[in-house]
């Protein structure tokens, strides 16, 4: 049964193929999708570990360090500070801001900027890929995919400044890049100079004064995703349609390839071949079909991610389970073949 | 020449060679059919192209079976093939009750007593020649590569070894049904059934199946064919007529 299952894709070799592209095109995209989904959970994850935090101490009205956070006045801040030292916390700032070079043009696509502002040297100034830390007030620390260089000049609103060094992966909201300041300049930019904070960043445990509550940095990271919360969820619906049009695909060739040997089927059942082997045979080769199809997919995925002008950052268990899945996509959808195929009598075998 | 060699008398098999042994053996390879009723709904009717049939085909002798259209012949070969359950009746193969079996047991008859000749060759299109030969041997339990040794061998002497590994379409009328007969013929059946088995081939190569048909029967096979053709009803031993003529 496996020669002739084999022998019957090759002599169907044109149609197989069609299914074949068909499907690792619908794959792909699924694949993209999974990577769109695991990139937005990825920036915010770098985001929150460039902090080199533990504990994120923000006021008790707000959901978190990153969306609509009630600033933390000063007398807080020292509080939470003088806990555990400065060492060990530090107030940091985050807000959103325009960018534009030094010439005032725009920076490829990007109008906005995530702005945090951090006290230089301590928790919550990330360490750089290449360049400097923010030192002087004029410095930025900027993610590389905004594409400067160290010593260009940009604009934050209206303000000046220097890029000091560059990070990678920092970006939050759907691929907004971060800049990373000075905090008396994300003050002067955020709260028009008052000596507030967002959040307190800490790297041990500290007790939070009233009126404030501390995260953990996975709660920080939810407070990242929230606005994308909706996007991945529509992500994953999409994603599934596309395991079902995959399906689809796989499932009709198959269905039309029994309708089409529907007197071969009949005639192998006249010779003795049993039901269960027959359908056998149409399961391998929707599993061939499937596997041929994510290991094509798995390629074009890899090859169109980059395209996205969302970060598309394809989990290597994705790539890893993508062919499990298609053997199991194509299982499923040779049930309805194997449904027919069982239903077709030995009887039709005979007559012109 | 003998062309139906059973399947378990060959040898050198990667696998051990399958029980094959017939309790058909026991009570010859004749063909009983006794009061054999079929219906079937065609639509919204019922059809009973065969009431009552009773003859005996005995081994070593050609049966035709010959009929107006409609008159059941191809029922009739489908019920001893075990690939149609008759309404009433019984349909013997030496010591088996065909029309009893069911499931694995019936499929099994199919497959070790059962060669059948079909109107259109039926040769499955992606396979070759001798793949085609091979499949009731490798579903009779034999190895891929003794399956092909064996068809090859079965093709050669039936004047196909030129073109074994050609794809049916590939093949004349002739050679096609000349496969097919190599194909009923591989595992050493008990009893061949062949529908029309010349009407769609020249007169050449209806003498090349004629002899076929003689040769196998004179092997010890039981031979029924249903047929229109007096070139091969001249062959047939014994002549059954099914309906009004």
């Amino acid at each position: 049964m496996i020669r002739i299952a084999l022998r019957d894709l090759q002599w169907r070799s044109r149609r197989v193929a069609i299914a074949i592209v068909g499907a690792s095109l619908v794959l792909a995209l699924a694949l993209v999708m999974s990577g769109l989904s695991a990139g937005f959970d990825n920036e915010s994850g770098r985001t929150v570990s460039l902090a080199r935090a533990d504990a994120w101490i923000v006021d008790e009205g707000g959901t978190g360090p990153f969306l609509q956070p009630s600033p933390l006045s000063e007398a807080k801040v020292s509080a939470i500070v003088a806990q555990v030292g400065p060492e060990h916390a530090a107030p940091i700032v985050f807000g959103r801001q325009s960018v534009r070079r030094g010439d005032a043009s725009l920076i490829g696509e990007h109008e906005h900027v995530n702005l945090v502002g951090a006290v230089p040297g301590r928790l919550g100034s990330p360490r750089v890929r290449s360049g400097s830390e923010v030192r002087a007030g004029n410095d930025v620390v900027v993610d590389d995919s905004l594409g400067l260089e160290v010593g260009q000049e940009i604009l934050l609103g209206t303000n000046r400044f220097r890029v000091a060094g560059t990070v990678h992966g920092a970006r939050l909201l759907a691929g907004v890049p971060n800049v990373y300041v000075a905090l008396d300049r994300a003050q002067a930019m955020t709260f028009r100079g008052q000596n507030l904070a967002t959040a307190v960043v800490a790297d041990r445990t500290v007790t939070p004064p009233p009126g404030t509550k501390s995260l953990t940095n996975a709660e920080a990271k939810h407070d990242g995703l929230r606005p994308v919360v909706n996007a991945q969820k529509t992500i994953a619906l999409v994603r599934s349609l596309l395991w079902f049009v995959s399906a689809l695909i796989v499932g009709s060739v198959m269905y039309l390839s029994v309708l089409e040997r529907t007197k071969d089927v009949a005639v192998l059942k006249g010779m003795g071949a049993r039901s269960t082997s027959l359908a056998g045979s149409v399961v391998l080769q929707a599993s061939i079909l499937g596997l041929s199809a994510s290991v094509l997919g798995i390629a074009v995925g890899m090859l169109i991610a980059p395209v996205f002008p969302l970060s598309a950052e394809i989990p290597y268990a994705a790539v890893a389970t993508l062919p499990l899945v298609a053997i199991a996509v194509g299982i499923i959808a040779s049930v309805g073949a194997s449904r027919r195929l069982f239903s077709i009598q030995p009887a039709l075998a005979f007559g012109s | 020449m003998t062309l139906t060699a059973p399947i378990n008398s060959a040898s050198g098999g990667s696998r051990p060679e399958p029980d094959l042994s017939r309790s058909v053996v026991a009570g010859g390879r004749d063909v009983h059919v006794v009061d054999l009723t079929i219906s079937y709904v065609r639509g919204s009717t019922r059809v009973v192209p065969v009431a009552g049939l009773t003859f005996y085909a005995p081994s070593s002798r050609i049966t035709a079976l010959v009929g107006r259209s409609g008159s059941g012949k191809t029922s009739v070969l489908s019920t001893v093939a075990g690939m149609l359950r008759p309404q009433s009746g019984t349909v013997w193969l030496g010591g088996i009750d065909v029309s009893a079996l069911r499931g694995t047991a019936l499929d099994a008859y199919r497959r070790r007593h059962v060669g059948v000749v079909h109107q259109a060759y039926n040769l499955i299109p992606s396979l070759t020649a001798v793949e085609n030969v091979s499949v009731p041997l490798t579903l009779a339990g034999l190895s891929s590569r003794e399956a092909r040794s064996r068809a090859g061998a079965l093709l050669e002497r039936l004047g196909l070894g030129d073109v074994q590994h050609r794809r049916p379409h590939q093949l004349s009328g002739g050679q096609q049904q000349r496969v097919a007969v190599a194909r009923a013929l591989a595992p050493g059946p008990s009893v061949v059934v062949a529908d029309e088995p010349t009407s769609n081939l020249d007169g050449s190569s209806v003498e090349e199946v004629r002899d076929l048909f003689r040769s196998i029967a004179d092997d010890g096979c039981t031979v029924i064919v249903s047929t229109h053709d007096d070139r091969l009803l001249s062959l047939a031993d014994q002549t059954i007529h099914l309906g009004s003529l």
